[in-house]
C-alpha cells in the first residue's frame, strides 16, 4: 500500500473496500496441482517436499527439530536450516494488452477493472501462500513476471501491472499459447479479456493449456456500452486496435442488428468454454469489483464443496 | 408567373437551411473509441443504407417544406394555360323569346335576327369561352344545366338548339332573368363574366321604371368576385309606326255549365297601334272550328271593343272557345284568344235542413230545389239546372261523405255538434263551397260560439239580436242593388231585369259589424248598409253567410225572380274551386280532374312550345293527382291519355297570356339612359355585341392555397418519416443477460 501512496499518478490497483469484500475469501483451484498438500491443495508429491533454502542461526524459541544436527557436528554451531516453501498452487495471471481493451466511456476502461481484478486475486494468492506470476503480451512485447510465493513478489506484479498499456491489435490467443511454454508444471491460469477476436483460434489455445492439465480461469472484461449498445446520437465510432476503420453511423438504427451480433458471439463463447472446460465469468466494468469477485469466488467455493462431498 | 409580395422571395436560401444542417449534424458527430468493432461492422452494414436513405429523404422534404412556405408567403400567380384548358370567360346568352319578338317588321321577325345574332355571338366563341343559354319568358329558363366550354361540337348543339326555337305568347321578365345571370354560381376558374341580352327593347318586360331594382342589380355586378358586366343587344327595328290590334281577354259566364246550357263568352280587343284600325271581323271558333263571326268597327288608337256571344253544348266534355281577329297587322299571335269552358251532366249539391216546424209553410230547401228546377230530388221534365241536390237533415250529415258534393248548403241552420263543423271547414278548405242560411233554428250564442270562433270561425261577423219589424209598422227594410264587378252578384245588379230591389225584409238576423276588418265581402246589404249577406274565402274555398232565410214569413225574396238567378249564380260560384280549373294564370298549377287519377297512372302534358311532359301522381293533401306547375309560357297546354278503348283523349287547358305584351311601345330614350346609369347596361351599336376579353391580369390564378395544401403534406409525411426514424433509433430492445447478478444476491 506504501507503493500507492508514494505513486499517486498511477492507478490504485488495491482497492481497501474491495479488498476487505474479498478478505475472507480464497481461490482454490478446482483440479489437482502440483504441490504438497501444506494447505488446502492436494499435492501431486507424495512424503513432501524440502527444498533447501538457507542457514541461520538458532535462537531462542526455534524448534529443535529444525536444528542442522549434520552442521552441528562439523562447526559445533547451532544453525537452523531453513527450507524453501513449496506451494500448492502456481497460478499465472494472463492480461489482454489489446486495443480493445482501452475501451471505458462511462466507467472506467476494462483495462483498468483487468489490472484490479489482478492485483486483488494476485494479493488473495499470495495470502493463500501460492505462487503468482504475471505474463501479458507476446512475442516481443511479452512480459513475463515468474511465479513467487512471497509477500514482497506482490510488490514486483503490482509495479508491472501499473506499467502495462493496451496498444495496438495484440492478439490474446498469442498470448495464451506463449504461456504454455512457460508453465512448468500444472497451474492455474487466469486469463483477463474481453475475450474479442477470433474465437476459434482463442478457444484451440486454451484448449491447448487444459489439455496439459492446466486448469484455466477466464475472466471476460466488458463495458456496460458493449452490453447495451445504448448510444443515442450519430456518432463516429473508431476501431481502437486500428484508428483507420472509422464508421459513421446512427446507433439506434444499427441497434438491433449489434445486439444480435453481440448475443450470438456472447452464445459461441459460453459453448467454447463450456466444450473445453474452461472456468467462464464476464465481469462489467460498472458493477463493484469487490462484489463481483466476492460473489464469484463464493459461488466457486461452494462448487467446490459440492463437488468434494459427491466424490 | 408573378408574385403579389415578391420580396418575400428574399427569404428563399432559407431552404438551404435544412441541407447544411443535414452536413453540419454529419461534421458535428460524437467520436467514439469503440473496441467492440468486430460486432458493429456487419450490424452497420445491415443498418446504414436505409439509414441514409431516411436522412437524404428527410432532407429533401424539409427544403421542399420551407420551399413551399416561402413560395405561399410571396403569393403567386400562374397564367391560366398552366392549369390546362379551363375556360376563364363565360359568357350568358338571355334571349327574349316574347311574343313582342314574333312581329312582322319586314323580311324577317326580330326572333329570327335573335337567332341569327346569337349564332354569330357563338361563332365569336373559343374553346376558352363558357358559355350559358337562358330564355327570359316568365323569368330565367335556364337551357343549359351549367356553363359549358364553347368548342365546335357544343357550338353546333347550341346553334341546333337555337334554331328551333319559337316565340312564345309569354312576356319577358329581363331583369329576373338579368338578376339569375349575374347571381348564377361560376367556376372558380371564371373571371370574367359577360351577360348578352338578345331583345327587340320593347318597353314592358324591362320594369325601367324600378330605378331602385336595378341600382341594386349594379351593386350586385360589383359586389361579383369577377369581372361582370351586361350589354343588350336590340334585334328588330322599330322604324315603322307601331300597328296592332290584339284580343286581349276573353271570358265566359261560367267554366262549368251544364248539358244545353248557354254561356255567354266576351272577347275583349283592343288596338294597341298609333293609328285607328281598319273595320275587322272577329271569327268564333269551337275545338278550332269556326262557329259563327262578328264584325268590329274602326278602333281609335287605344280603343277597347267588347264583342260577346252565346254558346251551349248538349255534350258533357271540355270545350276551348277561340275567337280570331282577322286583321292586318304587325303581331298575329295575339289576335286569338281562348277560354276553356267544361260541360258537364250533373253538379252534386248537398242540402242540409232540419224537419219543418208548424210555422213553416214552405221548407227552406224547397225553394232551393224548385229554382234549380228540382221537385225534392226529382228533376223537372222541361229544364232544371246542372245542379243535382240532395236533401238531408243535420243530423245524417255526420255520415255523408262530403268529398262527393262540390257545395253544401245549411238551410234554417240548426245548432252543429264541433265535429261537424270541423268536418265542413276541412271541406271548404279542400275547396267545397258553403252556404249557410240562417233561419228560425239559429241560435246567435251557439252560432258565435262555433261559427264566429273570435274571428278564427267559418262565419267573418258574428251575430247580433234578431231584427223583427212590427207587423203595422210601415218602416220597410230592403236589399240594396249589388255590385255588378264580384262574379257571384254580376246578374243580380241588373235591376232592370231583375227585381231584387223589390224585396222587403220583415225579420232577419243581425250581423255584428263592429268586429269587422276592412276586407270583409258583403255580397248583399239592406238599403241601410247593413250585412246581409258575407262572405269569407277559407282554403282553396268559399263560405257564405246568409241572415235572411228563403222564408215568406220573413220577406218577400223567395217570390222574386231574382231568387232563381241568385241561387243558381250563388251556387256556380261556390262549386268554382271544386271544379276543374282550366283557365289558369301565368305560374299558376294545373291540376287535372281527380277522376283522371282514379284512372290513369301516367298522362301526358304538350306545352305551348310543342315538348312533351310525362305526369305521374303526387299525392296532396291526402288525395293523389296529376299536376303540373311549370306554366310560365301562356297559350294551350294539352293533356293526353288513352281512353277505355285506347284512344287517345284530350284534355285543354288554357294559361292567360298578359295583355300589356301586345303594347309593342318600345324603350323611350329616357328608359334607355336610366337603365344605363341606374344599372350600368350598355347597348350595342354594332350588329356583332363586342365581349370583353380576359386581362393578363385577370388571367393570372393565385396558387398559393395548392402551395399551403402541399406544404401540409410535406409537413405530414416529414413529421411520419421523422417518427419512425425515431423510433427505430430509440426504440427498446430487450438486453440479453450475460452477466450473473452479484452482489446482493446470495
Amino acid at each position: 500500500m506504501a507503493l500507492i501512496r508514494s505513486k499517486p499518478k498511477k492507478l490504485e490497483l488495491l482497492d481497501p473496500q474491495t479488498l476487505a469484500r474479498i478478505g475472507g475469501l480464497e481461490l482454490v483451484s478446482r483440479t489437482v496441482v502440483d504441490g504438497v498438500m501444506s494447505g488446502m491443495h492436494r499435492s501431486t508429491h507424495k512424503g513432501g517436499c524440502c527444498d533447501f533454502d538457507e542457514h541461520r542461526a538458532y535462537s531462542q524459541g526455534d524448534d529443535l527439530r529444525l536444528i542442522d544436527w549434520r552442521l552441528l557436528a562439523r562447526s559445533d554451531r547451532y544453525y537452523i536450516k531453513q527450507f524453501e516453501d513449496e506451494t500448492n498452487l502456481h497460478a499465472w495471471l494472463v492480461l489482454d494488452t489489446s486495443g480493445s481493451m482501452q475501451f471505458g466511456q462511462s466507467t472506467m476502461s476494462k483495462f483498468d477493472y483487468a489490472r484490479m481484478t489482478a492485483a486483488c486475486l494476485a494479493r488473495l494468492l499470495l495470502k493463500q501462500r501460492d505462487s503468482i506470476g504475471l505474463l501479458t503480451g507476446s512475442g516481443s512485447t511479452r512480459t513475463v513476471v515468474p511465479p513467487r510465493p512471497q509477500a514482497s513478489h506482490f510488490m514486483s506484479i503490482i509495479d508491472q501491472l501499473q506499467t502495462l498499456r493496451a496498444d495496438g491489435a495484440a492478439q490474446l490467443h498469442d498470448a495464451v499459447t506463449d504461456v504454455r511454454s512457460v508453465l512448468k508444471r500444472r497451474s492455474l491460469v487466469i486469463v483477463f479479456s474481453d475475450c474479442f477476436g477470433d474465437l476459434e483460434e482463442l478457444g484451440h489455445s486454451l484448449q491447448q493449456l487444459r489439455l496439459r492439465g492446466h486448469d484455466v480461469l477466464v475472466i471476460q472484461v466488458l463495458a456496460p456500452e458493449e452490453i447495451s449498445f445504448s448510444f443515442r446520437n450519430p456518432s463516429i465510432f473508431e476501431d481502437l486496435e486500428a484508428s483507420s476503420t472509422r464508421l459513421n453511423v446512427h446507433p439506434g438504427t444499427i441497434r438491433k442488428h449489434y445486439l444480435e451480433q453481440f448475443e450470438s458471439f456472447m452464445h459461441r463463447l459460453h459453448e467454447k468454454m463450456v466444450e473445453i472446460d474452461c472456468e467462464f465469468v464476464t465481469l462489467s466494468t460498472d458493477r463493484n469489483l469487490g462484489d463481483s469477485l466476492a460473489y464469484y469466488l463464493r459461488r466457486r467455493a461452494a462448487r467446490r464443496r459440492v463437488q468434494g462431498a459427491s466424490a | 408567373m408573378s408574385f403579389l409580395n415578391g420580396l418575400f422571395l428574399l427569404a428563399l436560401p432559407l431552404a438551404a437551411v435544412p441541407v447544411l444542417l443535414h452536413f453540419f449534424r454529419r461534421k458535428q458527430r460524437d467520436v467514439v473509441q469503440w473496441g467492440a468493432m468486430q460486432f458493429l461492422i456487419d450490424a452497420a452494414q445491415k443498418g446504414r443504407r436505409w439509414e441514409r436513405l431516411e436522412e437524404l429523404l428527410l432532407m429533401l422534404l424539409r427544403c421542399a417544406a420551407v420551399l413551399a412556405l416561402v413560395l405561399a408567403l410571396a403569393r403567386p400567380q400562374l397564367r391560366g394555360q398552366w392549369f390546362g384548358d379551363h375556360p376563364s370567360r363565360e359568357v350568358i346568352l338571355v334571349l327574349d323569346n316574347s311574343m313582342s319578338m314574333s312581329r312582322d317588321v319586314g323580311e324577317e321577325t326580330p326572333f329570327a335576327e335573335l337567332q341569327q345574332r346569337v349564332k354569330d355571338t357563338l361563332d365569336e366563341l373559343s374553346e376558352s369561352d363558357s358559355v350559358q343559354l337562358m330564355l327570359a319568358v316568365g323569368g330565367p329558363d335556364w337551357q343549359t344545366a351549367e356553363g359549358v366550354a364553347v368548342d365546335s361540337l357544343t357550338r353546333a348543339q347550341l346553334q341546333q338548339d337555337i334554331d328551333k326555337l319559337t316565340p312564345s305568347q309569354g312576356t319577358a321578365d329581363l331583369f329576373s332573368s338579368v338578376q339569375a345571370a349575374i347571381d348564377a354560381v361560376a367556376d372558380d376558374e371564371i373571371q370574367l363574366r359577360h351577360v348578352l341580352v338578345f331583345t327587340d327593347q320593347q318597353a314592358h318586360g324591362w320594369q325601367a321604371n324600378a330605378a331602385r331594382n336595378w341600382q341594386q342589380l349594379k351593386e350586385a355586378m360589383e359586389r361579383n368576385d369577377m369581372r361582370t358586366s351586361v350589354q343588350v343587344v336590340p334585334c328588330g327595328a322599330f322604324s315603322d309606326p307601331v300597328a296592332n290590334v290584339a284580343v286581349v281577354g276573353i271570358e265566359a259566364s261560367h267554366t262549368q255549365v251544364g248539358l244545353d246550357q248557354s254561356v255567354t263568352v266576351r272577347a275583349q280587343v283592343q288596338n294597341f297601334g298609333e293609328k285607328s284600325s281598319a273595320p275587322m271581323s272577329l271569327d268564333q271558333l269551337e275545338s278550332g272550328q269556326v262557329t259563327g263571326s262578328s264584325s268590329i268597327a274602326e278602333l281609335a288608337p287605344g280603343e277597347t271593343a267588347t264583342v260577346s256571344w252565346k254558346w251551349r253544348s248538349g255534350e258533357a266534355g271540355v270545350y276551348p272557345l277561340s275567337c280570331r281577329l282577322q286583321s292586318e297587322d304587325q303581331l298575329t299571335l295575339d289576335d286569338e284568344n281562348t277560354v276553356v269552358v267544361q260541360v258537364v251532366d250533373r253538379v252534386p249539391v248537398l242540402i242540409v235542413e232540419p224537419p219543418a216546424d208548424y210555422r213553416q209553410r214552405v221548407s227552406n230547401a224547397a225553394f232551393f230545389t224548385t229554382a234549380i228546377g228540382y221537385e225534392e230530388e226529382s228533376p223537372h221534365a222541361e229544364w232544371h239546372a246542372v245542379f243535382a241536390p240532395k236533401l238531408i237533415t243535420p243530423d245524417e250529415l255526420e255520415q255523408e261523405s262530403l268529398a262527393d258534393y262540390q257545395a253544401v248548403v245549411l238551410t234554417n241552420l240548426p245548432p252543429l255538434v264541433t265535429e261537424t263543423i270541423e268536418e265542413l271547414r276541412r271541406f271548404v278548405e279542400r275547396g267545397g263551397g258553403l252556404w249557410v242560411v240562417l233561419g228560425r233554428r239559429t241560435d246567435r250564442e251557439s252560432f258565435n260560439a262555433a261559427w264566429y270562433q273570435d274571428g278564427g270561425g267559418l262565419s267573418p261577423l258574428p251575430l247580433d239580436e234578431l231584427k223583427t219589424l212590427d207587423e203595422d209598422s210601415t218602416e220597410e227594410e230592403t236589399i240594396h242593388p249589388p255590385s255588378g264587378e264580384h262574379p257571384a252578384t254580376a246578374q243580380l245588379s241588373d235591376t232592370n231585369r231583375l227585381d231584387i230591389d223589390a224585396v222587403r225584409i220583415r225579420s232577419r238576423h243581425v250581423f255584428d259589424r263592429s268586429s269587422a276588418g276592412e276586407e270583409l265581402s258583403v255580397l248583399l246589404e239592406t238599403g241601410d248598409g247593413a250585412p246581409l249577406v258575407t262572405e269569407q274565402y277559407v282554403g282553396r274555398g268559399r263560405v257564405i253567410i246568409q241572415a235572411l232565410p228563403f222564408d215568406v214569413g220573413w220577406s218577400n225574396l223567395p217570390m222574386t225572380k231574382a231568387h232563381v238567378v241568385m241561387v243558381n249564380d250563388w251556387l256556380a260560384y261556390l262549386t268554382q274551386p271544386a271544379a276543374t280549373q282550366f283557365n289558369v294564370q301565368t305560374g299558376a298549377r294545373i291540376e287535372l280532374p281527380q277522376a283522371l287519377a282514379d284512372s290513369q297512372t301516367e298522362v301526358t302534358l304538350v306545352s305551348p312550345d310543342g315538348k312533351d311532359h310525362d305526369l305521374s301522381l303526387q299525392a296532396n293533401d291526402d288525395l293523389a293527382g296529376f299536376r303540373y306547375s311549370n306554366t310560365l309560357l301562356p297559350g294551350r297546354y294539352d293533356v293526353k291519355y288513352f281512353g277505355p278503348e285506347n284512344e287517345t283523349l284530350t284534355i285543354p287547358f288554357q294559361v292567360r297570356r298578359d295583355a300589356l305584351e301586345s303594347d309593342l311601345t318600345p324603350l323611350s330614350a329616357e328608359q334607355e339612359t336610366s337603365l344605363i346609369d341606374t344599372a350600368g347596361l350598355t347597348f350595342a351599336e354594332s350588329e356583332t355585341p363586342e365581349i370583353p376579353v380576359v386581362t393578363s391580369g385577370e388571367h393570372d390564378r393565385p396558387v398559393w392555397t395548392p402551395l399551403l395544401v402541399g406544404l401540409l403534406i410535406l409537413l405530414g409525411v416529414e413529421l411520419l418519416l421523422a417518427t419512425r426514424s425515431a423510433r427505430s433509433r430509440t426504440g427498446d430492445v430487450s438486453l440479453p443477460s450475460f452477466i450473473e447478478t452479484s452482489a446482493g444476491s446470495q
